[in-house]
């Protein structure tokens, strides 16, 4: 949301970069948590950290395409991270489903 | 006519002053994570601050005390301790976490660390604290405070169910999340029932020199100016029910989504609008928390005190809130996260009322204080059932830190 405000010009640079900057950080905390979190479902434990370090890498694109301001480069990380962010809800709902 | 324009400035001023980074961040979270479904926290939290403040007015007015020398005077200086330690422990936190509001806003502006604002913002209160006036603390920071009313603007040009709106006025269950949910009712009354806000009205009035002619001036200022107030907190949660979760932010863990909520509304003005909204409500707030601490600390030990005065005509009572506002820097200079802060010291608001509230129920209805304008049944059933509310939420608020916050 903060890079689509940047994008339309309605939000500063240097708070956009420091939004992007504090979710890459909570993202790698996250993914901290959920590997050392013990469970009995691998499976959907390796699927949800990978959704999560999919997200962390689109975000550090996105930054990358924010710190240089190339346009098409952004463009693409914005799609990476709508598309990052369903497969981690799919992986969330997955992990938090319950089982039978 | 004065009467008019003094009942239209203390309003104002109300209005103004009511939103500060409790109300705001808690609003936010509230919204982004429930909808309009905690509504009824706001309206409730609005209607017992109304109460408390009409009734702290009128004591002042009528008995020309302060909440906190009535304390002090009716139930002697070991009973008082207890509400005074209470309350300076929570305003300091509270203080804390609104010179964190300030440090981020400035933040947000500038691109620099939150940790370096928080020794400058406090040295800026502190010398509009030692420099300015009783008049110019309360009215010209309300003044610039009503920018807050953006959110209102907002609330209504994102045109939402009204409907739903009114519905959720009304108490329900949460359909998930309970004990975030809670956690989260409980925050917001605790920003809105502040003990900060009702004590330094009192205070506020004796300032005003307000006497018994003021009653129907103080009922109004009470009434109006805190609907109005909470009319944007509601505009606040409003906007992040409409704005943050329709965006997919469901939880509001990280303050830099805060100014996101205006943006996609009025565009880059909006952020501008939320910064400065943020500034100065936080700043505002700051002034008269610290301003607050010395009231208590003064009244509590009768020293002489007044915001009006000379600071060398009152050492003590401005040493108090210099000594404040730079041990309530520190914790964000050190780096706490001020929005963690804020939801901590909101829950522990609320978990104190009980101390602060119980002795309006002795001495709101003491003649020797208030004469013939003691409280009715009315007043006196909102009282106990404030006391009730503060006593569940003090049972509550700790399980609800560990397993909700």
């Amino acid at each position: 949301m903060a890079l689509d405000a940047w994008v339309a010009g309605a939000a500063p640079f240097r708070y956009t970069a420091d939004t992007l900057q504090s979710a890459g950080k909570t993202l790698a905390d996250a993914e901290a948590q959920i590997r050392s979190t013990g469970t009995a479902e691998p499976a959907e434990q390796a699927a949800l950290v990978v959704a999560v370090k999919d997200l962390s890498a689109a975000v550090a694109r996105a930054e990358a395409g924010l710190q240089v301001g190339n346009r098409t480069e952004l463009q693409n990380a914005r799609q990476d991270l709508q598309a990052a962010t369903r497969s981690l809800a799919a992986a969330y709902a997955k992990y938090f489903a319950p089982k039978p | 006519m004065k009467k008019l324009l003094e009942i239209s400035l203390g309003v104002v001023t109300s209005v103004g002053g009511f939103l500060e980074v409790g109300s705001m961040a808690t609003a936010a979270q509230a919204g982004a994570t429930f909808g309009f479904q905690l509504i009824w926290a706001v309206v409730l939290g609005t209607i017992c601050i109304i109460f408390l403040v009409e009734m702290a007015g009128r004591f002042a007015a009528v008995s020309h005390h302060t909440i906190s020398d009535g304390i002090r005077e009716r139930f002697g200086f070991n009973v008082f301790l207890w509400p005074l330690l209470a309350a300076l422990l929570v305003n300091f936190l509270v203080l804390s976490a609104e010179i964190g509001g300030v440090a981020i806003a400035l933040e947000l502006a500038a691109g620099i660390g939150f940790q370096w604002w928080a020794l400058p913002v406090a040295l800026l209160a502190w010398l509009l604290l030692w420099k300015g006036t009783f008049g110019f603390i309360e009215k010209g920071v309300s003044l610039l405070g009503l920018v807050t009313l953006c959110f209102v603007v907002g609330a209504v040009m994102l045109k939402p169910d009204w409907t739903a709106v009114a519905a959720a006025a009304v108490p329900s269950l949460p359909a998930h999340d309970a004990g975030n949910y809670w956690f989260m009712a409980v925050s917001i009354l605790g920003a809105s029932i502040s003990p900060y806000l009702f004590m330094f009205y009192s205070s506020g009035a004796l300032e005003d020199k307000w006497d018994k002619s003021y009653l129907g001036t103080n009922r109004a200022i009470a009434g109006l100016g805190m609907t109005f107030g909470g009319t944007i907190s509601i505009g606040v949660l409003i906007v992040a029910a409409l704005v943050l979760a329709t965006h997919g932010i469901d939880q509001v863990d990280d303050y830099h989504q805060l100014p996101l909520m205006l943006i996609p509304i009025f565009g880059f003005w909006g952020f501008v609008l939320f910064v400065v909204s943020l500034a100065i409500a936080c700043f505002g707030a700051a002034l008269e928390v610290g301003l607050q601490q010395a009231y208590l600390v003064a009244q509590g030990f009768g020293w002489t005190w007044g915001e009006d005065r000379k600071p060398r005509d009152n050492p003590g009572f401005s040493a108090v809130y210099t000594v404040s506002l730079f041990l309530a820097s520190i914790p964000i200079a050190l780096g706490l996260d001020p929005l963690r802060l804020t939801i901590f010291s909101m829950a522990l608001t609320a978990a104190s009322l009980p101390l602060t509230v119980v002795p309006f129920l002795f001495l709101l209805n003491d003649e020797r204080y208030v004469g013939e304008h003691r409280n009715g049944i009315i007043s006196n059933a909102a009282v106990i059932f404030i006391i009730a509310l503060g006593f569940v939420l003090a049972v509550v608020t700790i399980p609800l830190q560990i397993f909700g916050g």
